[in-house]
């Protein structure tokens, strides 16, 4: 059977010739890889001299409409862009300048998508020290959802915080204290800084007020040594003209 | 001399399904086509006998075995060279022309230009197919895309020419115009194996032929040789005999099929119809024609199914 | 190389004679009417929105069709069995491959510079002269769809067009993202999580590195050297992808 013989060496020369093609090819894609590697990180290079392309990011006015109904999806993959893209500057250079663009682009689309008014209200204005900015995003939140007590609270916050302005305050801290599921330490928040723009008058008015409405029993014993206190100066400063 | 076609133990494992079942569709085929002879590959819808082209074309790989086209690996693209195929109920590009596509065929082969025209020239009239060659091959019938389909199969000259079920699901004048090709094809000394579960075909025109059944091969030779030689039995057809008269004869035949006023009487062998003859001829009848009845192809066939199903 | 040359010459007559370019006429509908709207829109920002969305347009028809074309292309010449007798011809797989490859990628590049002459026009249009800084942003888009193309074929050599089609798009849309999934990695603190996206960040395409859309309209300089890289990148990129689709393709039993 010289034939089988013959069929079967040249099976095995087959087989060793396609291993070699074999071992060849593995090489040549593993070198194409590295060097596509290597070409991506030369790349990365040029990018971090360079600002990121944010600058295209289009008002969201523009982008809803495009979004053919997946205007939800796109705030988020937007919101994922905007955590890393605080991440990344928060490791390095500590500066935002697109953050709040992103952000209301984000609101745009997805105006139910309440996180980013808090983000916006909070890092803008505390790490990013973009007060302004931080305010009109929580002015968006309260037209988004009225029933919140944050964001006005935030609001009167920045303003007393951040601008040591007491009297652009107050107003927000009565609107978000006015909202049935606002905590009570605002209120005693907004007795401190009626003391503080020394209109002791509307201070006193507004703790007697609160004490009546205030269940809490230490929080009225909390008030009501407030009410003291106010009385006393206010008899020492009647003493003293 | 190289055999044309030599398969040694060849078979093929389908694996299919996400948990990759076995489906074994070919065991064992040890097939030898002698060059310049007309081969015939029978056996019914799904013995495996596509997936054996397909194997001998390098379009699927053996699973077990080996299969060689003159002497070489049939891995070798070089060997496809001289080969042409024609594949099961072909279908070629829908918006290529006949002229465009016979072409694009050529140029696989890496034939220039005039070789291309001059070739091509001759193959439409071949398969006639003159006048043709400007429309777009979908709007071709079946029959004049079987035929274009044997066209760009001869492009390259080939030494062998495969064709899967040339003749199935043609018209009759379709399939004598495929058959004549066939025949002119075999008169130029190429080699011809192809397919088919129509027997009639390949007793008409097959010098060897193979049978397959359920992908495994039952048996392979001449045809002369495979079919047995003997006589079944032998018809006589007649008529002007009263048909009371045919009880006188029910020793020498007991099958008697009476249509129009002509019977058909069947009988076993020759001393059996030299009697029948000598019946006729004292009762005055009228005789017709005899006819000695071989085994066929056909019997051949049902016999091997039989067995197998058994 | 003649077969290759053959292939590809009959694919990309089969795809313009399939009506592909009629994908034209709605892209040129799309932009005149967009350019009509934004007529009435403020002045000034008409040509930038004009060239931006212009850009964009183009982009997304060459992606849609360069996934399109890219997994029925060799899924449909199996399902028609008009594979067989070319590949029973002697043309090696990898030839057929590569020839229905730079098929696709003929039709696109036609279909592609269609498109851009149209929006040079409109932005000859409105502009009153031609912006060549366009060009290199439809250079890198061109390359982006070669990829695309590229990963379609992948994975049709050896999936189903429906699965080809899902796969392409998620890389496409992945692809995009690379950079913040690395970041996102890095930032997570998590070893295991860090290497995988890393692994994920080499492996997968970075597509970013094809957008140069905001250099084009905003007229920002591109380093030379940044250029030449990323073309590199794109054709070492195609090149993986098409020596791995040769490699399935050669394994693959036409059944």
């Amino acid at each position: 059977m010289p034939l089988v013989v013959n069929m079967k060496d040249a099976f095995v020369h087959k087989m060793s010739l396609r291993r070699k093609k074999g071992v060849f090819l593995i090489g040549v894609v593993c070198s194409l890889f590295f060097l596509q590697i290597h070409i991506q990180n030369s790349l990365f290079r040029y990018q971090s001299d360079q600002e990121e392309s944010f600058l295209y990011l289009p008002s969201g006015a523009y982008l809803k409409p495009i979004a053919l109904g997946y205007d939800q999806v796109l705030a988020d993959l937007l919101w994922i862009k905007t955590v890393s893209y605080f991440g990344g500057h928060y490791m390095t250079d500590q500066n935002y300048p697109w953050l709040h663009q992103m952000l209301n682009v984000i609101i745009d689309l997805d105006p139910r998508f309440d996180f980013p008014y808090y983000f916006g209200g909070i890092v803008l204005s505390l790490e990013a020290s973009q007060i302004e900015n931080a305010n009109k995003i929580l002015e968006r939140g309260i037209q988004a959802y009225p029933e919140k007590w944050e964001y006005p609270f935030y609001i009167g916050f920045n303003h007393y915080y951040h601008e040591g302005n007491a009297e652009t305050a107050l107003p927000y801290l009565e609107r978000a204290s006015a909202l049935p599921s606002a905590p009570d330490f605002i209120r005693s928040m907004m007795g401190t800084l009626y003391t503080k723009t020394k209109s002791k008058d509307m201070a006193l008015r507004f703790f007697r007020e609160a004490y009546q409405n205030t269940k809490d029993e230490n929080i009225r014993q909390k008030i009501a040594e407030k009410i003291e206190a106010l009385l006393a100066e206010e008899s020492k400063n009647a003493e003293s003209d | 001399m190289q055999r044309a076609i030599e398969t040694h133990k060849l078979g093929k494992v389908f694996r299919s399904g996400f948990l990759l079942k076995k489906i074994p569709a070919l065991s064992d085929v040890s097939l030898n086509v002698e060059p310049g002879t007309t081969f015939g590959f029978l056996g019914p819808n799904g013995a495996g006998k596509t997936t054996t082209i397909k194997l001998l074309l390098g379009l699927i790989r053996p699973t077990f075995g080996e299969a060689r086209i003159f002497g070489k690996s049939v891995d070798e693209v070089s060997v496809r060279a001289k080969i042409g195929f024609l594949p099961e109920r072909p279908y070629f590009y829908e918006y290529l022309t006949g002229l465009e596509f016979l072409h694009f065929c050529g140029e696989l082969f890496g034939l220039n230009q005039t070789d291309r025209s001059r070739k091509i020239e001759s193959l439409l009239n071949l398969v006639h197919l003159k006048g043709a060659e400007h429309t777009q091959l979908r709007q071709y019938s079946k029959g004049m895309l079987q035929r274009i389909g044997l066209a760009q199969a001869l492009i390259n000259d080939p030494v062998l020419v495969v064709l899967d079920e040339p003749m199935s699901g043609l018209d009759p004048i379709g399939r004598k115009q495929v058959r004549d090709i066939m025949l002119h094809l075999k008169e130029m000394g190429k080699t011809i194996f192809f397919s088919t579960h129509i027997l009639s075909d390949a007793e008409l025109i097959c010098d060897q032929v193979a049978i397959l059944i359920k992908g495994t091969l039952k048996s392979q030779g001449k045809l002369e040789s495979l079919l047995d030689p003997k006589t079944y039995s032998i018809d006589v057809c007649l008529r002007g005999v009263a048909p009371e008269k045919f009880q006188t004869i029910e020793s020498i035949s007991n099958t008697v099929v009476c249509h129009n006023e002509t019977y058909t009487v069947s009988v076993s062998d020759e001393s059996c119809l030299s009697r029948l003859l000598a019946w006729v001829i004292q009762e005055k009848g009228q005789l017709i024609s005899v006819t000695p009845r071989k085994e066929s192809l056909e019997d051949m066939f049902l016999e091997e199914i039989q067995e197998s199903t058994r | 190389m003649k077969a290759i040359r053959a292939i590809a010459v009959n694919t990309f007559k089969e795809a313009i004679r399939n009506k592909i370019l009629y994908s034209l006429i709605f892209f040129a509908f799309i932009m005149m009417l967009i350019s009509l709207v934004l007529d009435q829109a403020t002045v000034g920002q008409r040509n930038k929105i004009i060239k931006d969305l212009g850009l964009g347009s183009i982009n997304l028809f060459g992606i849609i069709i360069a996934i399109v074309v890219g997994i029925n292309l060799v899924y449909q010449e199996i399902e028609n069995r008009t594979i067989y007798p070319l590949l029973a011809k002697p043309v090696k797989r990898g030839q057929y491959l590569l020839g229905k490859y730079f098929g696709i990628l003929l039709t696109l590049f036609v279909e592609t510079l269609l498109m851009s002459f149209f929006l040079f026009l409109l932005v000859l249009f409105y502009e009153g002269r031609i912006d060549f800084y366009l060009l290199l942003s439809l250079a890198t888009i061109f390359i982006e769809i070669a990829v695309i193309s590229a990963v379609a074929i992948f994975f049709s050599s050896f999936s189903t067009p429906f699965l080809s089609g899902m796969f392409t798009f998620a890389i496409y849309i992945i692809g995009h993202l690379t950079e913040y999934l690395k970041q996102f990695g890095n930032d997570s603190g998590s070893f295991l999580l860090e290497k995988i996206t890393l692994f994920f960040y080499y492996v997968l395409p970075n597509l970013e590195r094809f957008n140069f859309k905001a250099e084009a309209v905003y007229h920002l300089s591109v380093e030379n050297d940044k250029l030449v890289l990323t073309i590199l990148y794109g054709v070492i990129y195609i090149t993986t992808l098409m020596i791995l689709s040769v490699v399935n393709f050669e394994r693959r039993d036409f059944k």
